[in-house]
């Protein structure tokens, strides 16, 4: 490839990447670059498990998910691709009394801010989720009827399919390997395929954006944290509704529109880093989680398990937006197990900053440079999965 | 289809129950086998357009004879001893497997790509929670049940704690290769595990006691063979040999997943490894490829010589190899009419034509099967001449298929190098002249490198395994290495291969049985591919498309006949792309048997 230049260099090729291309595309941005080191969604965004919700657990966040899951629902209309968007309802597990407490306060947010959840008994919960029956007893369960599961790779392919018709140049097997800064301003990036001249780029390499930011002689705190991931033979359908145990460690499961029920279980020791091996204590410790709370998948088969990567930040909050040191080194990354559903919406937001210059209301909590301002790490103790706290390796653990 | 009259394996008969109707069994037969001596050779529809299904390999590899079996769903029929009042069922069928009447879908398969749904049931808008009401419908295979009972007291658990145990050569698969392994390390001083995953059914085989005469030199050559390194095995000190014990794969961190005899887990870490876990079916492309009535040729020498059952009046084998010989054996014993042997090869070995003579029957050289016909029975099948492209019709109501391909799944997850060498029967690693393969620690050897090969073959390639296994790490043997290179090279010639052919020319034939996607919808695929300016004609891209690889059988069934249309339709070699990556368990585990506490209780184990 000869030397070239572009408006626009977008490094990553998964949902991010391909979601900002088109935005800034359908944006008449100018020539836009998208490159990626495999091939378009290699890296975590096909391993994704697809569920999406708006019961997030701080008001930010809540905000912010009722308009993406619109956004997720609206690619049917915008680009002819179905990706299975089906309300079958979420419901966060609860199995003790403190628990309950801190949903009714969760519950009564998002009402307030126009999430229809409801807080459901003991009766209610097993009668929309059977499989629980005979397992630990449950307390009740946040739900909310309208949030979805979705199917990652057609959401992949639409962006992919759009973003190459509006002229985007899509440079896969392209490996970065120099960001060039000269007098804190973006002028290139040097690739395996040759160099290229520009004045913006926006790092959506999901979990490796740290090492891009670091290309860039600057560091963001984000890390690569494994998440796995198993799923069973397909049965006929017994439950829509998609479950994730509240307490952080106990993991999720729900029904595949094929019928196969996928199911995962975190670990506390998972350490910080980059790795996609499948661990044998993964489907040991979620069978076994599964065997105390949902005895009745016990005769289900293991066909698979895989790992994928989640971009963790300290807050569980995604970077968005311009770094401070840089000018024209825009983050868009950092989803802390949000990416599918959050990076659509957010890359048109992110478009809308990057051709304007004024930042969304909405991208206001998401800034980059957000844990500079800090001085003392304040604990939001109402979530388990969105809190500040001073060390990396005490990060709490969240399942989705 | 019937049992055979004198033969010699009787046990107590009883009764079970296939979709409400009564069947006559016999103790020690597994459910499939009961099924088969009915005559009853669907079990079950498959996934989407609703085609029979029955058993084929009889091995646990395709998954095809998935049934209910008292109330628990997908269960193996070619695996389930049958017992006294057991209720089998079929699944995805409604009412029942025998009729179907979804079984209409098969009509409009040619109208419904694999990839329907990512560009349908879009419009009109307000409908689409409804079609994804409706679909949802469709998937799935077996049901479960779910009492109408509510909260109960927490289950008591009972806790397997899950062993850790390291050892400095493990070997996988416990036949001829893996024996003489065994004692190879043994002897040079390592200590050494054998997982073997042995039939669990202990099934005792009457092959000698049935065959009688009718078996050739080498089957009992083969027999006494192994049961001379047996036990001289069971002999050593260094040699544990686990029976019973299943490899569910090779996870992160070399960790080796070990069901011990399906009461205990544990967690095997090893210095070297061996893999000798031989070789499974195959399943060439061609029009209703995957009807019962099309069986392996494993399938078909258990049935005569294990269960005593006749797999039918008439078959037409396709093979030339040992397996064809045979199972041509076999069913001349059980007194069944051979239709004939079809092979792709051009010429077939002289005990192949010798033994055509002597059954008087034909040997259709530079054929392969293009269509089978018939519904519930298979009536005929339409044999072409790849040279001059002639059609041959031949009268049969069996078809038995000869094809081989290694055992490529452990070999994959150990992160060996792969090739795809139609020689060897497809996907497998990439070895040395000492049979080590591009992770120093992991060896093949045997079948499982691929090819049927003889028994001096096998136990020439263990030996050398097991001696570079023990060598690497530390323990020196007094012979030579070069001794043990040269014996195997001395039976090299000892290795056949069935050829699989792939012709695209009639694209209804199934690559993937257990999601049902037919040589015509990959190439569908491929033309959408192309315009939606995806260019890159990869078997990962292929699988998300159109769910391939994604099925009950994990991919053992399809992946190598998905490289093969890859290299076709390409032109290049199909793993110059990513392979998809194979996932462990390399064979499907109940969630129950993966946990360390089982529930106690009725339904508990």
């Amino acid at each position: 490839m000869a030397k070239m230049a572009s408006d626009i260099v977008i490094i990553g090729g998964g949902i991010a990447g391909l979601a900002i291309a088109t935005e800034l595309k359908l944006r008449k941005a100018g020539s836009v670059i998208v490159l990626e080191k495999d091939y378009i969604g290699s890296g975590n965004s096909t391993r994704s498990v697809g569920r999406t919700r708006t019961m997030q657990l701080t008001e930010s966040l809540t905000k912010i998910a009722i308009k993406y899951q619109e956004k997720i629902n609206k690619i049917g209309d915008d680009f002819g691709f179905n990706v299975l968007f089906r309300r079958g309802g979420y419901a966060l597990l609860l199995y003790d009394d403190d628990e309950v407490a801190l949903m009714r306060k969760v519950c009564a947010m998002h009402n307030r801010l126009g999430v229809k959840s409801e807080l459901l008994g003991p009766e209610d919960t097993l009668r929309l989720m059977p499989v629980l029956r005979e397992g630990e007893p449950v307390k009740g369960a946040l739900f909310n009827s309208k949030d979805a599961s979705i199917h990652h790779d057609p959401i992949v392919w639409a962006y992919h399919q759009k973003a190459t018709e509006l002229g985007c140049s899509i440079h896969q097997g392209c490996e970065v390997k120099k960001v060039f800064v000269k007098n804190a301003q973006i002028t290139g990036v040097d690739t395996t395929q040759g160099s290229i001249d520009t004045r913006i780029i926006v790092n959506a390499a999901g979990p490796s954006s740290s090492d891009i930011a670091r290309l860039a002689g600057i560091t963001i705190p984000t890390a690569p944290l494994r998440r796995e991931a198993m799923v069973t033979m397909p049965i006929k359908h017994v439950t829509d509704c998609v479950c994730t145990f509240y307490r952080p460690t106990e993991g999720w499961f729900n029904q595949t529109m094929r019928g196969e029920f996928i199911a995962g279980a975190v670990s506390a020791e998972e350490k910080f880093g980059y790795n996609r091996a499948t661990s044998f204590d993964f489907p040991i410790r979620t069978s076994t989680i599964l065997m105390r709370k949902a005895p009745i998948l016990g005769d289900l088969k293991i066909t698979r398990c895989w790992a994928g990567m989640y971009d963790i930040t300290p807050d569980h909050l995604p970077l968005i937006g311009q770094s401070k040191d840089i000018k024209g080194f825009y983050q868009l990354n950092g989803w802390s197990a949000r990416g599918l559903s959050m990076a659509p919406y957010a890359s048109e937001l992110l478009a809308h900053e990057i051709i304007t210059g004024d930042k969304p209301d909405l991208l206001k909590p998401f800034n980059p440079d957000r844990f500079e301002r800090k001085k003392r790490v304040v604990e939001i103790e109402e979530d388990y999965y969105a809190r500040y706290v001073e060390d990396d390796e005490e990060v709490p653990l969240m399942s989705n | 289809m019937e049992r055979i009259k004198d033969f010699p394996g009787k046990s107590k008969p009883i009764s079970i129950t296939f979709d409400g109707k009564r069947i006559e069994a016999f103790e020690h037969e597994t459910v499939g086998m009961a099924m088969l001596a009915e005559g009853k050779r669907t079990l079950a529809r498959s996934i989407k357009y609703h085609r029979p299904r029955g058993m084929f390999c009889s091995t646990g590899t395709c998954q095809r004879c998935l049934v209910e079996i008292d109330g628990k769903p997908n269960r193996r029929a070619c695996s389930t001893l049958v017992k006294e009042g057991m209720i089998v069922r079929s699944q995805n069928a409604v009412p029942n497997a025998e009729r179907d009447f979804l079984s209409i879908l098969d009509k409009f398969s040619n109208y419904l790509p694999a990839s329907v749904y990512h560009h349908h049931f879009l419009e009109p808008k307000f409908l689409r929670q409804t079609y994804l009401k409706i679909l949802k419908r469709f998937t799935g295979l077996g049901r479960l049940y779910i009492k109408k009972r509510t909260l109960v007291d927490t289950p008591s658990l009972r806790q397997h704690p899950l062993k850790k145990l390291s050892v400095e050569v493990t070997i996988v698969g416990g036949k001829l290769t893996g024996l003489s392994a065994a004692l190879s390390a043994a002897d040079a001083g390592a200590s050494v595990v054998i997982l073997d995953e042995k039939d669990s059914l202990n099934k005792p085989s009457f092959k000698e006691v049935y065959g009688g005469d009718t078996l050739d030199d080498n089957f009992l050559r083969y027999r006494s063979k192994l049961i001379d390194l047996e036990t001289q095995v069971r002999g050593h000190t260094k040699i544990k040999f686990l029976e019973e014990a299943f490899l569910a794969g090779i996870y992160e961190g070399n960790h080796l997943g070990v069901f011990l005899d399906g009461a205990g887990i544990a967690d095997l870490q090893t210095e070297g490894l061996i893999l000798a876990t031989g070789a499974y079916d195959a399943l060439p492309i061609f029009r209703n490829n995957e009807l019962p009535g099309i069986f392996s040729a494993r399938l078909v020498n258990k049935m005569v010589y294990d269960y005593g059952v006749k797999p039918g009046k008439r078959a037409l084998i396709w093979g030339s190899t040992k397996l064809a010989r045979e199972v041509a054996q076999a069913l001349n014993r059980a007194e069944m009419e051979i239709a004939g042997f079809v092979t792709a090869a051009s010429v077939v070995s002289r005990e192949l034509s010798l033994m055509a003579e002597d059954l008087e029957v034909e040997v259709w050289t530079n054929s392969c099967i293009a269509d089978v016909k018939g519904k519930k029975m298979i009536k005929s099948a339409k044999i072409q001449d790849m040279q001059d492209g002639r059609y041959r019709k031949v009268k049969c109501d069996t078809i038995i298929l000869c094809h081989s391909q290694p055992r490529y799944e452990l070999q994959v997850q150990a992160g060996c190098d792969m090739i795809f060498d139609e020689q060897r029967g497809g996907l497998v690693a990439k070895v040395d002249e000492i049979l080590r393969s591009s992770q120093p620690w992991v060896c093949v050897a045997g079948e499982a490198l691929g090819s049927e090969k003889g028994h001096d073959l096998c136990i020439a390639e263990g030996r050398l395994a097991g001696y570079v296994a023990a060598r690497d790490i530390g323990y020196h043997d007094s012979t030579p290495l070069e001794d043990l290179i040269r014996e195997v090279n001395k039976f090299r010639k000892q290795s056949e291969t069935e050829p699989m052919p792939t012709r695209l020319e009639d694209d209804q034939g199934y690559v993937c049985v257990c999601q049902d996607v037919k040589a015509k919808e990959l190439l569908y695929e491929k033309k959408k591919l192309d315009k939606e300016k995806l260019k890159d004609f990869h078997a990962e891209l292929l699988k998300r498309r159109t769910g391939i690889l994604t099925g009950a059988c994990q991919g053992k069934m399809c992946l190598s006949n998905l490289l093969r249309v890859i290299a076709i339709k390409e032109g290049k070699n199909p793993l110059q792309y990513p392979i998809p990556t194979v996932r462990p368990p390399i064979k499907p585990i109940r969630i129950k048997d993966m946990s360390l506490g089982e529930k106690h209780g009725e339904n508990g184990v």
